[in-house]
Parts: C-alpha cells; sequence; structure tokens
C-alpha cells in the first residue's frame, strides 16, 4: 500500500522533478541557513556537501537542460528563504530601527557572501556533471 | 524465495535514498541553529549585568578598589561569548568632589562562554588616589565586547551603568555594531 503511495508520488516526470527540486530547495537552504547562523559563512566541507548534493540531484533528473533550470529555481529559492530566516527574529521589540537597518545589511552581505561567486559556480557544476552522468549511466 | 530478497534497489533508488537521508540530517542541524538563532536579539537587548560585590581597602599609596560584576544571559541563547570587560567610573564623594578614570578593555583570558541562565562572575582590581574611605558613590560604566556568530562581519559591544548607590542590577545603555571586513571596516551605529 504505502510502496503504492510512494510509486504514485513519482509515477510521472513532471511529479518526479518537482519532488527533486523541493528536496534540492530544502537540502541547500539547510546547508546555507545552519552555516549562516553558526558562523555567517560556509566552510569548505559545507560547499562540498551543497556539491555533492547537486551531484546528486543533477544526477537524479539526469538532463542537462532541465537540472540548469531546477538548479536556479531552487538556488533562487533558497537565497530568499534563508533572507526570510535570517530577517525574521529582527525586532523592535530588541532593537531600535537604526540597528534592525545595520543588522538587516550585514545580514544581506552575510548570505551573498555565502553564495557568490565560487559556492554558486561549484554547485552549479556539480549539477550539471551529474545530470551527465545520470543521463549516460542511471 | 520470499518477496523481500528478490526486491532490488536499483543505482537511482540507491542515489536517491542517500539523497533524502542527507537533507533529513543537514535539516535537523539547520532546525537547531535556527531555533538558537531566533534567541539571538534578545540575549543581545536582554543580556544583564549587576554590581555582586564592591570592597575599598587603605592601601600605599591609594585605595585599593575590588569590584565583581556579574554577567548573565538570561535567554536560551548559546555560543555567546564574552571577550572582553572594560570598566569607566566616576566616584562622588560626600564632600561633592569627583575623581574620573577607567580600567580600558582588558582581555579575559581565556574568553568566557555566556551560557543560557549561567552566571559568570568578572574581577577587576585597581587602585585609586584621593579616595577617601567612605561615603562615596561610584558610577560605573561598564563595556564589554561580544564574540558572536557574526564575528567576521561585526563587533558587537554592550555598554552598562552601574550606581552603587541604586539598585545591583545595571541597566543597559547601548549596543553599538561595529562592520569589520566590509568594504575596507570601520563603519558602526548604536543599536
Amino acid at each position: 500500500m504505502q510502496a503504492t503511495r510512494l510509486q504514485w508520488l513519482i509515477a510521472t516526470e513532471n511529479r518526479k522533478l518537482l519532488w527533486v527540486a523541493i528536496l534540492w530547495t530544502a537540502g541547500l537552504t539547510s546547508i546555507y541557513s545552519q552555516a549562516l547562523f553558526t558562523r555567517a559563512y560556509a566552510s569548505w566541507l559545507e560547499q562540498g556537501i551543497a556539491a555533492a548534493l547537486c551531484f546528486a540531484a543533477g544526477a537524479l533528473i539526469g538532463n542537462i537542460g532541465r537540472s540548469l533550470v531546477v538548479y536556479l529555481g531552487a538556488i533562487v529559492s533558497t537565497i530568499v528563504i534563508i533572507i526570510f530566516m535570517a530577517t525574521q527574529p529582527l525586532s523592535p521589540q530588541y532593537l531600535d530601527s537604526a540597528g534592525i537597518a545595520i543588522i538587516q545589511r550585514l545580514l544581506l552581505i552575510a548570505v551573498f557572501r555565502e553564495v557568490f561567486p565560487f559556492p554558486l559556480i561549484l554547485s552549479l557544476a556539480s549539477s550539471l556533471i551529474g545530470s551527465l552522468v545520470g543521463e549516460r549511466y542511471v | 524465495m520470499s518477496e523481500l530478497t528478490e526486491w532490488r534497489i536499483t543505482g537511482l533508488q540507491a542515489l536517491a535514498i542517500l539523497f533524502v537521508a542527507v537533507i533529513a540530517i543537514e535539516g535537523g542541524f539547520a532546525a537547531s541553529s535556527a531555533i538558537n538563532y531566533n534567541q539571538f536579539y534578545k540575549a543581545l537587548a536582554q543580556m544583564q549585568v549587576s554590581l555582586a560585590s564592591l570592597q575599598v581597602s587603605q592601601g600605599s599609596p591609594g585605595s585599593n578598589v575590588l569590584v565583581i560584576f556579574s554577567v548573565e544571559n538570561p535567554t536560551g541563547y548559546q555560543d555567546m561569548i564574552l571577550k572582553d570587560l572594560a570598566i569607566s567610573f566616576t566616584v562622588n564623594n560626600s564632600t561633592g568632589s569627583q575623581i574620573q578614570g577607567n580600567t580600558g578593555l582588558s582581555a579575559l583570558t581565556p574568553s568566557v562562554s555566556l551560557d543560557p541562565m549561567v552566571v559568570r562572575n568578572v574581577t577587576m582590581n585597581f587602585q585609586m588616589q584621593n579616595l577617601q574611605p567612605k561615603n562615596y558613590v561610584f558610577l560605573f560604566t561598564v563595556v564589554i565586547d561580544l564574540s558572536t556568530f557574526l564575528d567576521s562581519l561585526v563587533l558587537l559591544q554592550s555598554a552598562f551603568s552601574c550606581n552603587t548607590s541604586k539598585a545591583e542590577l545595571c541597566p543597559i545603555i547601548s549596543t553599538t555594531a561595529t562592520a569589520v571586513g566590509l568594504f575596507g571596516g570601520g563603519g558602526g551605529g548604536g543599536l
């Protein structure tokens, strides 16, 4: 019964693509948000895990064009979600408006510094290589 | 042969399982970090400094002042470190004269972790000339340097005001953020 449900969830290419996109976004968001909230930048290990995740996602999609589109969607969604998560606890209850403005600016810098340019290039390359591997071997 | 032994997973399925497993583990770590981060600004705003003890003893040539401040993080936020503590002070004598001074920022070795609900005592010792042993009121301004996850971007400093004639708890005056390592460094502002 459960196997049937699972098969229904991934029965079509579009459904599979949707699940990979959701999980890919969740994975990148987890890695980058954890890095942001512990030291404000991603370590080599975290960048490596993100690249491995992108490789796996690319291989699961198995199509270079689709991988590229889904990757762009996932990375944009990740950045939006992380910015929301980072700025949401800022409250006038704890900081004045000038303080909130400073911290918001710093958090935006931290998020972009975490993703651009090297991690973005690395994860893009990983997802494209993964999709090539997926097309050929899986 | 049973169904279980006949069941085989393909390379793609194994990759999918690994993919989901890594995301689930990372998601757990990220959730824990995000919950902790949600209390960061509350911890900054509600940091408590209090005057635990003040002793003035007659020495030679001046008076020895031994003051103990207690620093506490009353929130559940973890990963905040007290790097330095400095005091500046004004002493009002009953005669109306004033003495001013400061100890400068002194590095605490090692730095003290401000764990939730744990009171950390910091002892400062200095000498003063012309201080009468009685009838004085110290007005301390305590400045603490905090080490946080934002250290690579900003240095956070909180200031508290302590008056020995009033309550032990020192109200927070300001929290200052100074940007570091961005566009050549510098800059800053009150929070």
